[in-house]
């Protein structure tokens, strides 16, 4: 029951976090926020296959596998999910960064505020790495 | 036979695989795609008749016993979402290659079209949520990629809500898989829908509900989680607008019919009444959105949220009247929408966001036509009527006067007896809705 516990913090914790940082105006916030969403996911997946204190690996021709085997089916769900939570991360990466190229700047400011008349999009230029 | 059921997502994704490797644009490849989605069209037409007459075809993925593995079920409902999307993919593509010379073509336009269409037909498919979460990022990430693939550096600030947005609801699709099998103990829709009924009236189910509610109708377009949509949509190219247009938010409310309409029982009615509201909702704020806008495609993009709202009130409803209503109303919009957008592109080739009306010289005609043909008449005069101004819109707007009238005398007659009195009601408010925005005008 306590590692129940712990799982339920631990993804109150990552959702929360990745919340605040994808409400971010800066593109890296954005980011971190969204891989820290995609990791509370799958940590609610894992969480799902139960307490394993006690309980055999749920591969075959483990010991007790029979009888007293974590579910393996949400481990099979979590695999799946972090291949896709990378691709779209990889793809996430990619649209951010050409948004910098494109606008000049590395935050929401520089997206909806109009290069023509400089303003918020030169003062953000170069703090991509903040 | 029963492997049939996957052909339409694994022949999409082998041929975009093979286009991706041989990326130069060529006669050969632009029939290539043509020929391989006239097949799927044909092959989903003749799903149709065959389900009709043998009854639904069920694929067991590598044999596993029904509760345990992956299941491909195409039943009458899926063939026909088959069908659709196949045409409408069919119509744009053949569009795109009118519109865009062939030097000037992406080469990966082609390779992920096919891929966002396996997508589609893979959640149309699917009997199984986790499988849904998957078709569903393949959807995504292939519309994620079209979407900023030809967009100039002023547009590609329209992909970012977009992909936020999906991002958070992929999470949160994510995590209600793993309640909903915590729940239920079983993904699998057949079986969720004989446990669910079990735990009737048990408020965990009431929770997984909502959250259901808030994934897929966030990829619906359902108020409050809309706005990506007129950001989104207008940044694509005429051809692809179009198709994302017909289909895309169409896959929510199918998935929306599919879990309210068939997995949650009856006597979850606050979660059918909160649906309903929500819809209710969507359909007015939709409309309204509309009114400030000049451009063509922003409009249509409002109007499909207003529609969507529409839809997904039928579902709400949960009665046999409401469902025919809502499967109807997707049919028709799906060929009309995209026809619309089609057209929209067609009054301003090769530019994105299509014309403003008030170049159209003839004002309050364009302004009180283009509301006016989505109205839920019968798919063969909308079709018709959207023809009319493929034909028409280019060369003399007054011809959209002609059409505005058709669409209002169609209803006047009440050309729909037999799709009962919810898209009657449906119809009516439409209209209703559409009205005010030449009203305001």
């Amino acid at each position: 029951m306590t590692n129940q516990l712990e799982a339920a913090c631990l993804v109150a914790i990552l959702g929360a976090g990745g919340v605040y940082l994808c409400l971010s105006r800066r593109f890296l916030r954005i980011l971190f926020g969204f891989l820290l969403l995609s990791n509370a996911a799958n940590l609610v997946l894992l969480a799902i296959s139960g307490d394993p204190t006690g309980r055999s690996s749920g591969t075959v021709g483990a010991p007790g596998a029979a009888t007293n085997a974590v579910d393996p089916l949400p481990q099979a769900l979590i695999l799946t999910a972090i291949v896709i939570g990378f691709a779209v991360a990889a793809y996430l990466t990619v649209l951010l960064y050409r948004l910098y190229t494109d606008r000049g700047g590395a935050s929401l400011n520089s997206l909806y505020a109009d290069p023509a008349r400089g303003g918020a999009a030169r003062t953000e230029k170069g703090r991509l790495h903040e | 036979m029963n492997n049939l059921a996957a052909l339409p997502v694994v022949l999409p994704v082998v041929i975009a695989l093979a286009l991706v490797l041989w990326p130069k644009p060529t006669v050969f490849r632009r029939s290539l795609v043509g020929l391989v989605l006239a097949a799927l069209l044909g092959f989903a037409l003749w799903l149709v008749a065959e389900i009709a007459v043998a009854g639904p075809l069920v694929l067991r993925v590598g044999g596993w016993p029904v509760p345990y593995g992956i299941v491909l079920v195409a039943d009458t409902l899926s063939a026909v979402m088959l069908a659709l999307a196949s045409f409408t993919a069919l119509a744009c593509a053949a569009y795109g290659f009118a519109e865009t010379p062939m030097s000037e073509e992406h080469p990966l336009r082609l390779p992920l079209l096919l891929f966002l269409l396996a997508g589609i037909d893979l959640s149309f498919l699917t009997g199984d949520l986790f499988n849904l979460f998957v078709a569903f990022e393949v959807m995504l990430l292939s519309s994620y990629g079209l979407l900023t693939l030809e967009s100039g550096a002023r547009e590609s600030r329209g992909a970012l809500p977009y992909l936020t947005i999906n991002l958070v609801g992929s999470a949160l699709f994510l995590a209600t898989c793993g309640f909903a099998y915590s729940l239920l103990g079983t993904l699998n829709f057949a079986e969720m829908i004989v446990r669910a009924d079990a735990l009737a009236g048990d408020p965990r189910l009431t929770l997984l509900g909502g959250l259901l509610m808030l994934v897929f109708g966030l990829k619906a377009g359902v108020f409050p989680l809309y706005y990506w949509l007129p950001t989104s949509y207008p940044i694509l190219p005429a051809p692809v607008a179009a198709f994302y247009a017909g289909m895309l938010t169409k896959v929510g409310v199918y998935v929306l019919l599919r879990v309210f309409g068939t997995v949650f029982p009856a006597s979850e009615h606050g979660l059918h009444t909160t649906l309903a509201w929500a819809a209710g909702f969507t359909m007015v704020v939709g409309v309204l959105g509309a009114v400030g806008q000049a451009r063509v495609q922003v409009i249509l993009s409002y109007h499909i949220v207003s529609q969507i709202g529409f839809m997904v009130l039928a579902i709400g409803l949960h009665s046999v009247a409401g469902f025919a209503a809502a499967i109807f109303y997707i049919i028709h919009h799906i060929v009309v929408k995209s026809a619309l957008f089609l057209a929209g592109g067609c009054d301003h080739p090769g530019k994105r966001h299509g014309r403003s009306f008030s170049h159209w010289g003839a004002l309050e005609d364009g302004a009180v036509a283009w509301p006016a043909v989505p109205v839920p008449g019968d798919v063969a005069r909308g079709l018709a009527a959207a023809q009319r101004i493929l034909g028409e819109t280019h060369d003399h707007p007054g011809g959209l006067h002609a059409v505005a009238v058709d669409a209002r005398r169609l209803l006047a007659r009440g050309e729909h007896p037999d799709v009962g009195q919810h898209a009657e009601n449906l119809a009516r408010g439409l209209l209703a809705g559409h009205a005010i925005r030449p009203g305001v005008l």
